[in-house]
């Protein structure tokens, strides 16, 4: 744990990097929902909520939301590192590169081009990939999940302004989720969504659909699962993935199925990834961990295999050029199946 | 010529570079200036992007109803049902009636949530005496503790709107093509009819406190003059106040009157509006197509303001008695860029009423009906909290093609630059400290609550910390103003 010196009142700094906001809005929950942290807490720098402009030399605590994708916010976190105590990294996107590593599926001038219709701007400096804070600066806490939770934040506050230790999750979605494993009877993925017609009450991967909650890390509460919806992975993953270098996501999960459908999980392992691979795609099992380093390197490199096959689909480079020309004329590609 | 352009280029970024190590907002004010101070053009400029538009093409298209609401975790929510509202209509599916008043609710909480929001966290704070040193939520509660304190219960209230009946309050995922995934149970609606019994009192001091606040401050609103040419919002069919489904109407910026109308859905919406790219900024603006050469002209305002003026009853009577008192107060049509946060505060009072009226009605059955095919495209057009909200799709063999996102802010910023323009132009800096120039670009820019991370689909919402430039007359830049 950082040395942090023990004081009635601590600086604290939120400093936004590329995200959305929804950790900051979680953040300010937290605070104005528990009254003991705003007395334990000032607000020194946080560009959503106080009117200052400069972040002073030094912080006690601070929170880094979003992930690094231009220049600016590399040197921001850097900065933020050099000046605080305690750094906290918030969110998906700060843990694991989050949504916005999704985008490292294409060359990023490719992108800038097709959305602005050129490949850079006057503006911001665009890095040619997405980073994850995580990675790039040495940080005390990770408080993942797209959004953290809000008790997540006020417990985790509360305990640094006390000296305690973090309470840190140590399980899966599943342990929150009320649905029932089954055995697998028969080895087929679905491809899309379930719908509200699938058993409320058994567990996803036992119908037959892609759900990510036994590779996710605790602490949502599953409300996905709970509403017919499939675990999408936004947490990032459970924690003996991310430190144990044999595991990655879709083998782990795939493990989870093999044992479901009676399968032997050290020899039947493979045919169950390569299905998983053919149904969805490398790609969905990184939705939120694509820039992560953590995962690219893993050992059979599954993340930079789909970087790699995305980049070079022929189809998909297409679609990039149709949308280029969008960006260029303003005129939208012909609706698929007009004949074009 | 070619070269010298492209140095120049270099040397503008370099400059602003060494500026923008410095760690402070995002959203950018240039005020490019000549004979040393006077103010000759104003950009407004958003510095980064997380690519949301070409970051899914190739994946499920069903799926874009919970990757879209993370472009922005202010108003996830209304991300989440414009896209269920594109990709029903890729996917040839026909949400059912009771489906459409699930999604409804999503979109009414979220509104409800940042329309007491915005005027909590950003308008009334800014009314707070210039003096107090870091305005913010909380230096608002230590004067006005009531006033907070009702928001923060109203603020939440919409949050669970939107968790009860989208799944999650923040990016909710409840919302599917076809119609939705789950219908709560009728304890979960019951606990929320009763908050919003419980609530009411609070609704009534923030609405009345907050009028109280920003009319005492009624020279502040005077004296920020529009400088956009249209507005725009999508009403019921009759011109009720509609945030889902209804025609889109642009009104004209001086008089009100409606000068064009297009459907809600398909790709008609290409036909009135334009993107540009600037080279300068993240944000691709947004014009009226038919009269506009470049993002100066054709500037269009969105926001619950040209809400006010579209709609014809927001179908509350204590809204709309609201609304004639301001009505008398600054004239018809509402026009003020200022005026924006005080509908809020109105549209809140209405959203209040029309969940509380929605939750008395049983939720029924059936909420899905299966898509029938899985190429084809979809676009939707609905009202953010910020304004109008445009998702636009394509896929084939279920995987997504095509996706163009235009938000709120990105339409405003032609219409912020406009009013900066109009205010600033002109003036010369010598004749204003720094601090009433920040004052100044803060009121106008936060008056439209704009969201950079909808915008540029990125980061930053800096709506506090502007960062203002002064350049000269190479939009070199020459200092930064501090608040």
């Amino acid at each position: 744990m950082p040395r942090l010196e023990r004081k009635d009142v601590y600086t604290l700094a939120l400093v936004p990097l590329s995200g959305c906001g929804g950790c900051e809005v979680q953040a300010l929950r937290a605070l104005a929902l528990a009254p003991d942290l705003q007395k334990r807490y000032r607000v020194v720098y946080w560009p959503l909520v106080v009117e200052e402009t400069r972040l002073p030399e030094h912080v006690d605590v601070a929170l880094v939301e979003g992930l690094v994708r231009t220049r600016e916010n590399l040197e921001a976190l850097r900065e933020i590192r050099r000046r605080a105590t305690v750094l906290i990294v918030l969110g998906s996107c700060a843990s694991w590169g989050g949504i916005g590593g999704a985008a490292d599926a294409f060359n990023a001038k490719l992108s800038m081009k097709a959305i602005y219709g050129r490949e850079e701007l006057e503006s911001a400096e665009m890095l040619p990939r997405a980073y994850a804070p995580a990675d790039l600066v040495p940080v005390d806490y990770v408080i993942s999940r797209c959004p953290p939770p809000v008790e997540h934040i006020m417990l985790t506050l509360r305990a640094i302004a006390e000296g305690k230790p973090v309470k840190t999750a140590d399980s899966t979605v599943c342990s929150q989720c009320p649905r029932k494993m089954k055995p697998i009877e028969k080895l087929e993925f679905k491809p899309g969504l379930p719908g509200p017609d699938a058993d409320p009450e058994t567990c996803f991967l036992s119908q037959g659909y892609l759900c990510l909650g036994s590779v996710t890390t605790v602490g949502c509460g599953a409300p996905c699962t709970r509403h017919g919806v499939p675990c999408f992975g936004c947490g990032g993953p459970y924690h003996e993935i991310a430190e144990r270098r044999d595991m990655d996501i879709i083998t782990a999960l795939a493990r989870k199925i093999a044992t479901l459908a009676g399968l032997d999980p050290v020899k039947d392992l493979d045919k169950v990834v390569e299905k998983l691979l053919k149904v969805y795609g490398a790609r969905r099992f990184y939705v939120f961990t694509f820039a992560s380093q953590v995962l690219r390197g893993k050992p059979h490199g599954f993340a930079v295999k789909a970087l790699v096959e995305t980049r070079r689909n022929p189809v998909l480079r297409k679609r990039l050029f149709e949308r280029i020309r969008y960006a260029e004329t303003g005129e939208a590609p012909s609706p698929p199946g007009s004949g074009s | 010529m070619a070269i010298l352009e492209e140095e120049r280029k270099q040397v503008r970024r370099k400059l602003k570079k060494i500026l923008m190590t410095l760690i402070e907002g995002h959203a950018f004010v240039v005020l490019k200036t000549r004979n040393g101070g006077e103010i000759e053009d104003v950009l407004y400029e958003g510095v980064d992007t997380r690519m949301f538009e070409t970051m899914w093409i190739g994946m499920n298209v069903d799926e874009l109803p919970r990757v879209t609401p993370m472009i922005c975790g202010v108003c996830s929510a209304t991300h989440h049902v414009a896209s269920v509202k594109a990709a029903d209509q890729v996917r040839g599916a026909e949400a059912p009636p009771e489906a459409w008043r699930i999604r409804y609710l999503i979109n009414m909480g979220i509104h409800l949530n940042n329309q007491v929001l915005h005027p909590l966290v950003f308008g009334l704070p800014d009314f707070l005496p210039v003096e107090v040193e870091r305005r913010s939520m909380f230096a608002l509660g230590q004067r006005h503790p009531d006033v907070v304190k009702a928001g923060v219960a109203l603020m939440e209230l919409g949050h669970k709107v939107v968790a009860v009946f989208g799944g999650r309050d923040i990016h909710p995922i409840n919302g599917i093509p076809g119609g939705v995934s789950r219908k709560p149970s009728e304890e979960e609606v019951e606990k929320l009819r009763s908050l919003f019994g419980k609530h009411r009192g609070d609704l009534k001091v923030f609405v009345e406190k907050s009028f109280e606040i920003m009319l005492g401050g009624k020279e502040k609103i005077d004296a920020y003059p529009p400088g956009y040419s249209y507005m725009m919002a999508l009403t019921g069919p009759r011109g009720e106040y509609d945030i889902v489904n209804g025609r889109v109407k642009i009104l004209n910026g001086k008089t009100g009157s409606v000068e064009a109308e297009f459907s809600d859905r398909g790709r008609e919406y290409l036909s009135y509006l334009k993107e540009y790219t600037v080279p300068y900024s993240y944000i691709r603006m947004v014009t009226t197509k038919w009269k506009a050469q470049s993002p100066r002209e054709g500037t269009i305002h969105v926001s619950a303001l040209a809400r006010a003026n579209a709609v014809k009853s927001y179908g509350v009577e204590w809204a709309d008695e609201l609304r004639d008192r301001l009505a008398e107060e600054f004239g018809k049509p509402f026009r003020h860029p200022l005026l924006s946060t005080l509908f809020r505060v109105v549209e809140s009072a209405a959203l209040y009423e029309l969940i509380a009226r929605e939750l008395e009605k049983p939720i029924g059955d059936p909420i899905y009906s299966p898509p029938t095919r899985d190429s084809g495209e979809g676009a939707a057009v609905i009202e953010a909290p910020r304004g109008t909200l445009i998702h636009h799709y394509m896929a084939e063999e279920g995987k997504a093609t095509f996706i163009n996102i235009i938000t709120p802010t990105a339409i405003n910023a032609a219409a912020i630059e406009a009013d900066l323009r109009g205010f600033f132009v002109g003036k010369t800096l010598g004749e204003m400290s720094d601090r009433e120039v920040y004052a100044h670009a803060a009121s106008i820019v936060r008056s439209y609550d704009p969201c950079m991370a909808c915008a540029t689909h990125a980061a930053s919402r800096n709506r506090v910390a502007l960062r203002i430039v002064v350049a000269d007359e190479n939009w070199k830049p020459i200092r930064m103003l501090r608040p």
